[in-house]
């Protein structure tokens, strides 16, 4: 009989502790927590990581929460540009729990928690995508999502990033007010056009390279001919100074010649002038001049006495 | 505190136990710290797992003894008591302290950093390499590469490329890979959920944007590293945002490339710039073939000058010497060196002529215009020498 009360004893002593000890709890590093007494949450935070004390079971129970940055893919969504285009969008958020008492009672599970963050992301996504055109079409945007850089486009500034900060600060109040959750960012991670569209697209780019191949070719024989014109030109320059340089020699050469003729002629004229008449004689006359003479001239004597 | 954690150590199991029956109790704590470092679902399709849980205060052996060794605790004990088995209860004594004592001790390896975490809050995150104390059974130890470099290859949403479009509307698509290290142990592991995942979606978000800025021709050929720097840039932005605990290293673009269909259209232009490029080169080629044939003929007409003024110095010279000769000749005999040098001229120069005589005293000549065709008579020749004038 003893033994048996001993036994009841020591068996309500352990089952006492065990229920105690239901008392202390530990929140780890990655999450955080609420003790809610009868469903109720106690206090108006979260539970810092490290040792805790609550009521036993079942008079308080715990909730974990994970606190850390979770991250969240959106599937890419069609939605439209201001300039009407069809475009797809992928986006990704990243969150956590900011209210953890707040998050507990509006949406409970991360599943359930993206889902709504994917409601509002796709409007407020779609409303701030809509309000900026994909390319600039004139001078009178400057904004768009592509900085066209092709021969003589207007270059827009890419403003990707500020449209995903937009749609983010919108989804960041309504999730931060809604359901206790901070979006710490909200960023597009793809930027594509509608799978139905990449036919037409991909005929665009091989009009697009054809005509800058013809136009690279037309370059190539412009640039040539350019050269080939440059090199004619530049050989006639070189000729042609060429030339001017040889009469220049030529002239120096015969200036030089004449000037030593005068030197010498100049000892005496009169006999010059004499041996020139002879000189000329010879090149006047020739086998169609004819010379009269009288038949008694001294020249003909002078031709047979000689002889 | 010494003694504590054995029995301490046996409740929390047996807590365990009772949460796998659904109630919200302690004892879940233990589960949830090996969460970062050990559950795969972290982490699901990268490639690299960095973290090493040194979960030793879970370690099989210890737990499954312990109960049995309490037990002969304390039948030792008894018996000690009752049958003074001294030395056998000493042994058993220092045998349970010596185990405590060893769970007592980790090491971190070289290149790795441990955050120490008691109760489940982090009270050290960068624990070096070497050996170190911590408090069995309520301590937990969790360790990462932290010297190494991590290797990730980011991936499109259908294929592994990358598909994006370009700042002028074309289709392109990239492969890449991000070298990315851990600079904070603490943010690495408890921060963030899925940190490989915000690698590769911050990546791709600075991809998006680099590329949206930039005309296809660029990235093709000369924009690559400026694309590059700006994509671990923004994707660093991302991930100091977020407190991440990564640091990017670098972004690496593997290949950039047309869609397939447009392979050929993009090949071609490619082709075309060869072409005029070769263009221009054989014209560069024949302008200097040209110019130097030019210079050659330049030179030619310049030589042909200098021989041509020479000539001409030189007759100049030797008429010169000539005209000295004569003069010299003349004013040594006037009157005979005059005659000489026009008799010798005359019979040169006479035989070549036609001669018309005419009688002497005659100095009147009639010229008569004959009309073309008319019959000429022939003049009276005289040939020379010894001429019988006809």
């Amino acid at each position: 009989m003893k033994s048996a009360i001993k036994i009841l004893l020591v068996t309500f002593a352990v089952l006492t502790f065990v229920w105690l000890s239901s008392s202390i709890f530990t929140i780890a590093e990655t999450e955080t927590g609420i003790v809610t007494r009868f469903g109720r949450p106690l206090g108006d935070t979260g539970l810092e990581p490290g040792l805790h004390v609550k009521a036993p079971w079942p008079i308080d129970s715990v909730v974990r929460i994970d606190s850390r940055l979770l991250v969240f893919d959106n599937e890419p969504a069609e939605m439209l540009t201001l300039d009407k285009k069809n475009v797809l969008v992928d986006s990704f958020v990243t969150w956590r729990v900011a209210d953890p008492i707040r998050f507990a009672q509006t949406v409970r599970t991360r599943l359930e928690a993206e889902a709504r963050l994917l409601d509002l992301v796709a409007s407020e996504l779609g409303a701030a995508v809509g309000a900026v055109p994909m390319i600039v079409e004139d001078g009178n945007a400057t904004e768009a999502f592509l900085a066209i850089g092709g021969e003589g486009m207007a270059t827009g500034t890419v403003v990707l990033d500020q449209v995903a900060t937009q749609a983010e600060a919108e989804v960041a109040a309504l999730a931060r007010e809604s359901f206790g959750i901070e979006v710490v960012d909200l960023a597009i991670n793809g930027f594509n056009l509608p799978r139905q569209n990449r036919r037409s697209v991909i005929e665009r780019m091989q009009a697009e390279r054809s005509r800058i191949a013809t136009f690279y070719r037309s370059e190539g024989e412009q640039e040539a001919l350019e050269i080939e014109a440059d090199a004619a030109a530049e050989r006639a320059r070189i000729l042609a100074e060429a030339e001017a340089e040889a009469e220049r020699v030529r002239g120096a050469g015969e200036a030089e010649a004449l000037a030593l003729l005068a030197d010498a002629y100049n000892r005496d004229p009169e006999f010059y002038r004499f041996l020139r008449s002879l000189e000329s004689w010879e090149t006047i006359i020739d086998g169609d001049t004819t010379i009269f003479l009288e038949s008694d001239s001294p020249l003909l004597e002078e031709l047979d006495g000689d002889g | 505190m010494a003694e504590a954690p054995g029995p301490e150590h046996g409740h929390d199991h047996h807590d365990h136990d009772h949460d796998h029956h659904g109630h919200d109790h302690h004892g879940h704590d233990r589960h949830d710290h090996d969460h970062p470092g050990v559950d795969p679902g972290d982490s699901p399709g990268i490639a690299t797992q960095p973290i090493v849980a040194a979960a030793s205060s879970t370690e099989a052996g210890p737990v499954d003894e312990r109960p049995p060794l309490s037990v002969r605790w304390i039948h030792a004990a008894r018996d000690a008591l009752h049958e003074r088995w001294g030395v056998a209860l000493a042994i058993l004594v220092v045998a349970l302290i010596g185990g405590v004592l060893a769970q007592g001790i980790y090491t971190v390896d070289n290149g790795e950093t441990a955050a120490l975490l008691r109760f489940g809050r982090v009270i050290d995150d960068a624990v070096g390499p070497g050996l170190h104390l911590r408090i069995p059974g309520v301590d937990t130890v969790v360790k990462a590469r932290t010297g190494e470099v991590f290797r990730l290859s980011v991936e499109g949403d259908f294929a592994t490329e990358v598909q994006l479009l370009t700042g002028d509307e074309n289709l392109i698509e990239t492969t890449l890979v991000v070298q990315y290290r851990i600079s904070d142990l603490g943010a690495y592991l408890f921060a963030t959920a899925r940190p490989e995942l915000l690698v590769s979606q911050a990546v791709r978000a600075g991809l998006v944007e680099a590329f949206a800025g930039t005309p296809v021709d660029e990235l093709l050929t000369s924009a690559k590293a400026q694309v590059q720097n700006d994509v671990r840039n923004q994707a660093q932005r991302h991930l100091d945002r977020y407190g991440a605990g990564l640091t990017i290293v670098s972004v690496n673009l593997q290949t950039v490339n047309p869609p397939r269909e447009a392979a050929s259209a993009f090949r071609m232009v490619s082709d075309a710039r060869a072409e005029a490029a070769r263009k221009v080169s054989e014209a560069e080629a024949a302008r200097g073939r040209s110019l130097r044939l030019a210079e050659g003929e330049a030179g030619k007409m310049l030589s042909e000058a200098r021989a041509t003024a020479d000539g001409r110095r030189t007759a100049a010279a030797g008429a010169a010497e000539r005209f000295n000769a004569l003069l010299a000749q003349k004013r040594r005999s006037p009157g005979q060196t005059r005659i000489q040098l026009y008799n010798a001229t005359i019979r040169r120069v006479l035989p070549a002529a036609q001669l018309i005589l005419l009688p002497p005293g005659e100095t009147r000549i009639d010229v008569e215009v004959l009309p073309p065709g008319a019959d000429v008579p022939a003049p009276v020749r005289y040939s020379a020498p010894g001429g019988d004038g006809s």
